[in-house]
């Protein structure tokens, strides 16, 4: 009884120093309570008022908003710089973008309206190198993959001040990747969810939970929430590009190539990944959007590819044919696989990245290009040619490895 | 009249600046700032994860706010936010689960020469000894060490058996102890 009495009294210690530092915290202002409790009301309101808000809203998008009208707030998490943008925002929501190699300078913030440089990136530690870079939906908040000398790879978050300047490198919980090499990073719009695929090597984090292991493509999802990873895996195969819709889906391209005539395989292109579902294999645990078969006007080979941040649309760099020697940058539909617009048709050269480089959160607005010589924007189906201030150097392949947007 | 410190809370922060409003009392200001930190601590517990716990939080003030014209006239309004607040720390933890199955504890994969992760609380040994107790056992645990409550209050609050209370509690217990090392040696082969 003198034992249990001191185990609870010593637990009883361990507690009080244990939260001590949690119930010093300094409080949030209240206006951030004020906030929430209004968007909670709104919430609210908007749950409660069935049909007749539904038939409010209808009325209110066909109408435009009325001047003076005040929006919604947009979404806040907690895991973001900034509020996410609108569904339907034009790239002015976006004035930042990361270069990791912009023309042999070091990782950058670079402005949109300039092309200059606002501020450079450091790697968090000597020795580390910064391979990847992928951005939340806000523009303010950026995941790194790090690569130290010993071939461990470590994953970081930046994120922007108001006016671009980088803060200081933060480590993410995520378990590093041991020897592996990282094929596509994504972080999800709400910066919640970090995606990492990798091949060769194994992750720290052991023996994966669909119980497959060795050298074969390896997609793990973290939640920075729960620090927790799931992981998909197989034997063989490639998974790249990845991109997430929503908070659960994960767009990745899939290629398992035939050894012998390197014709890809049936099931191989963009496919979808529920994150919700059990782990399995990439390709058991997803759905195909688009074939990697497909092509336009000639083109063909997905040499670059994501899934707009509402799912409803692929949008996908093809590589150009020998007698049709155009790059084509095209927007398919993600129910369907139908090809809906062909966003930019271009010879593309050596020295510039092709594909999208920015989309609105619906697709509808968005910038692309194709080398240094060629950029639009397009809204809502009209496309048209934009001044280039920026650049983003590297090769034709439209995987984009070395900047985020 | 609003308390100096406040006053400043009030006018603090973007939201102040637009938006209609809202008129906040004094006291729901004091309470506030004389609970925050003891729900963070307690959702910390819960969910072994700060930032979470901060969004749980705060939810649970939110909605406290909301109905603060009939909290206030409550005896203990702070157990009202605190079990708003619990609740909404369950309800995460187990979408968390639902969906998620670890490969390996976070804990156990980082090295002593990690950089710290900012809010690295959980994974002090409690925290990581928390983490491996069933929810159940979590919540009257944190009942009882970090709300100070007895185990009638408990099984009052959680809608229990004070038996069931007392089990849990125990088992809890003898898990931390046996995580953190301070439980009570057990003779080899005895019982």
């Amino acid at each position: 009884m003198r034992d249990d009495s001191r185990h609870d009294d010593e637990l009883r210690e361990r507690f009080t120093e244990w939260a001590g530092p949690l119930r010093a915290a300094v409080p949030p202002p209240l206006a951030v309570i004020q906030r929430r409790r209004r968007r909670r009301t709104a919430r609210l309101a908007a749950a409660t008022g069935g049909a007749v808000a539904a038939v409010t809203a209808g009325a209110v998008l066909l109408a435009g908003w009325p001047a003076g009208a005040r929006r919604p707030a947009p979404p806040l998490s907690p895991y973001l710089a900034a509020p996410l943008p609108a569904p339907d925002a034009g790239p002015e929501t976006a004035p930042y973008f990361i270069t990791l190699d912009a023309g042999n300078r070091q990782p950058a913030t670079v402005s949109r309206a300039s092309g200059g440089t606002l501020g450079q990136v450091r790697p968090p530690a000597p020795g580390l190198t910064l391979t990847w870079v992928t951005a939340a939906g806000d523009d303010r908040t950026f995941a790194f993959a790090a690569r130290d000398q010993a071939g461990q790879t470590t994953f970081w978050e930046l994120r922007l001040s108001a006016a671009g300047q980088p803060g200081r490198l933060t480590r993410l919980p995520v378990p590093p990747l041991d020897g592996g090499q990282v094929t596509g990073l994504a972080l999800s719009a709400d910066g919640s969810q970090l995606a990492v695929a990798s091949s060769t090597g194994a992750s720290s984090a052991g023996a994966s939970s669909t119980g497959v292991s060795g050298s074969g493509p390896r997609l793990e999802v973290a939640s920075l929430v729960t620090r927790t990873v799931r992981t998909w895996s197989a034997a063989t195969g490639q998974v790249s590009m990845l991109s997430w819709a929503g908070d659960d889906e994960l767009a990745f391209y899939w290629l398992r190539a035939d050894p012998v005539t390197s014709v890809p395989r049936p099931g191989s292109g963009v496919r979808l990944l529920d994150t919700t579902r059990p782990p399995a294999s990439p390709l058991a645990a997803s759905r195909l959007l688009v074939a990697d078969g497909v092509t336009v006007h000639g083109s063909a080979g997905i040499t670059g590819a994501r899934i707009t941040p509402d799912g409803r649309a692929v949008l996908l760099t093809l590589h150009p044919a020998p007698r049709h020697g155009l790059f084509r940058i095209a927007r398919f539909s993600a129910a369907t696989g139908r090809l809906e617009q062909v966003i930019l048709s271009s010879p593309g050269d050596s020295l510039g990245y092709c594909g999208v480089t920015w989309t609105s959160p619906s697709g509808l607005r968005l910038l692309a290009q194709c080398g240094i010589a060629q950029a639009v924007r397009s809204d809502h189906g009209t496309t048209r040619p934009v001044n280039q201030t920026w650049s983003i150097p590297g090769s034709t392949t439209a995987d984009p490895t070395s900047f985020a947007w | 009249m609003y308390s100096s410190t406040c006053f400043n809370q009030i006018l603090a922060g973007p939201a102040a600046a637009k938006g209609p409003r809202v008129p906040l009392d004094d006291d729901f200001c004091e309470f506030y700032q004389a609970n925050y930190g003891r729900v963070v601590a307690m959702a910390t517990a819960m969910l072994g994860d700060r930032r979470e716990a901060e969004d749980v939080a705060q939810e649970a003030f939110a909605r406290a706010l909301a109905r603060w014209s009939r909290l206030r006239r409550y005896d203990q309004p702070g157990a009202w936010v605190r079990t708003v607040a619990l609740r909404l720390a369950i309800d995460s933890a187990r979408r968390a689960r639902r969906g998620v199955r670890a490969t390996v504890a976070l804990a156990a994969q980082r090295r002593p020469d990690d950089p710290e992760p900012s809010d690295a609380l959980p994974f002090t040994a409690l925290g990581a000894a928390l983490r491996t107790l069933p929810l159940r056992e979590r919540h009257v645990i944190v009942l009882h060490y970090l709300a100070d409550l007895p185990v009638a209050e408990i099984a009052r609050e959680c809608g229990l058996p004070s038996g069931t209370v007392k089990a849990r509690l125990a088992a809890g217990r003898k898990r931390l102890g046996q995580q953190l090392g301070c439980q009570p040696e057990e003779v080899p082969g005895a019982g």
